[in-house]
């Protein structure tokens, strides 16, 4: 049985306001285009429920790192299209520079070995 | 017997899961139906392309669990904003028509002095204990987190902090009312054009009360809805 922790399962969830940040950053977009940000910039690993982007961006917006209105789609339905506040930029600049300390600490560690062999005295 | 259309079923649950805060509700609707539409689009827009942008969606009743629990305590922490606003604002009108009174040497005939001596102790310790209430409800919804998704657990703990802020209006309410009884009684007896100033802190008093009030229902409404559907 393969062992390797799956990306989309609980490490996923606690990163997800972060992950919707950085896909809104690249520019104004609606539910499904976030998604499909995310899925693109993350090369196909973060495969969520599409809904679960909803309560995130709600959060973000109640939290005032996101705003959003309605606009007409080329189709000519509504869409509810979310970008960036500069309290958001400013969330997600702080996460970036906590999240690359992380990630280098994480990578020096696993290019050590878990643990010395214990030496033999024979 | 024509084929169901995945997406509006889809929409329909939606509207229904998120039944405890019709608003939301209305945004996810329109939301969902944007999304699951490119979504099917996107996928060349036949009827499987739509059964498979729903499925992809994933739960809807996970999903408006997990809006439920963020929604519900700011919606009790708003009642709980109302309420102690509410307080204030009933003290300040209060105060205002005793100085009133007192500028004015409106003094109270002796048949209302009787009914002061009843009403007036009342009125106070009622409005103590609304006080008091009011403030255990904003001490204990103020600790309250929300949970990732609504569950029985916190549901509990809604019910608590809807107890506490219902008990609260309840004797505010009370306060209203006595303070109504004793106005209406003086200024029927002896009404001047300085009764103006009564009548309107008067009516300040209801209309904060009748605030207090429906946003309570509003929460209460929430609050049972939610628990109806994932409690």
């Amino acid at each position: 049985m393969d062992s390797t922790p799956r990306l989309e399962g609980e490490m996923l969830k606690g990163h997800l306001d972060m992950i919707v940040l950085a896909a809104v950053a690249a520019g104004p977009a609606h539910g499904y285009a976030v998604i499909q940000e995310i899925r693109r910039r993350s090369g196909g690993a973060f495969d969520l429920p599409e809904g679960t982007v909803y309560p995130a961006l709600h959060r973000l917006e109640q939290k005032g790192l996101l705003g959003s209105r309605w606009t007409t789609a080329d189709s000519g339905r509504e869409r509810r299209v979310y970008a960036l506040t500069k309290r958001g930029q400013r969330a997600l600049a702080d996460h970036r520079t906590v999240w690359q300390r992380f990630t280098a600490a994480i990578a020096g560690l696993f290019e050590e070995p878990a643990y010395a062999a214990p030496k033999s005295d024979r | 017997m024509p084929r169901p259309n995945p997406i509006a079923e889809y929409l329909d649950a939606v509207r229904l899961a998120f039944a405890f805060d019709p608003a939301l509700a209305e945004r996810m609707r329109r939301e969902v139906a944007d999304h699951l539409h490119e979504a099917a689009v996107a996928a060349g827009g036949s009827w499987a392309a739509e059964q498979q942008a729903v499925a992809r969606f994933g739960d809807v009743r996970l999903l408006a669990r997990h809006h439920a629990a963020p929604v519900l305590l700011a919606r009790m922490r708003g009642l709980a904003v109302v309420l102690i606003a509410a307080l204030a604002l009933v003290f300040v009108a209060m105060e205002l028509r005793v100085a009133w009174y007192g500028w004015m040497q409106w003094t109270a005939s002796d048949e209302l002095k009787t009914i002061n001596a009843v009403g007036l102790p009342l009125d106070r310790w009622t409005f103590f204990a609304a006080l008091a209430l009011a403030g255990a409800g904003w001490a204990y919804i103020g600790s309250r987190h929300a949970p990732p998704a609504f569950d029985t657990a916190y549901a509990r703990e809604l019910g608590r902090c809807l107890t506490l802020c219902a008990a609260a209006a309840a004797a505010l309410t009370t306060v209203v009312a006595v303070e109504t009884a004793l106005t209406t009684f003086r200024l029927a007896t002896s009404w001047s054009s300085a009764a103006l100033v009564p009548a309107l802190t008067m009516a300040g008093e209801i209309a904060c009360a009748l605030v207090l009030l429906r946003r309570l229902r509003a929460a209460l409404r929430g609050a049972a809805t939610a628990r109806a559907l994932f409690g």
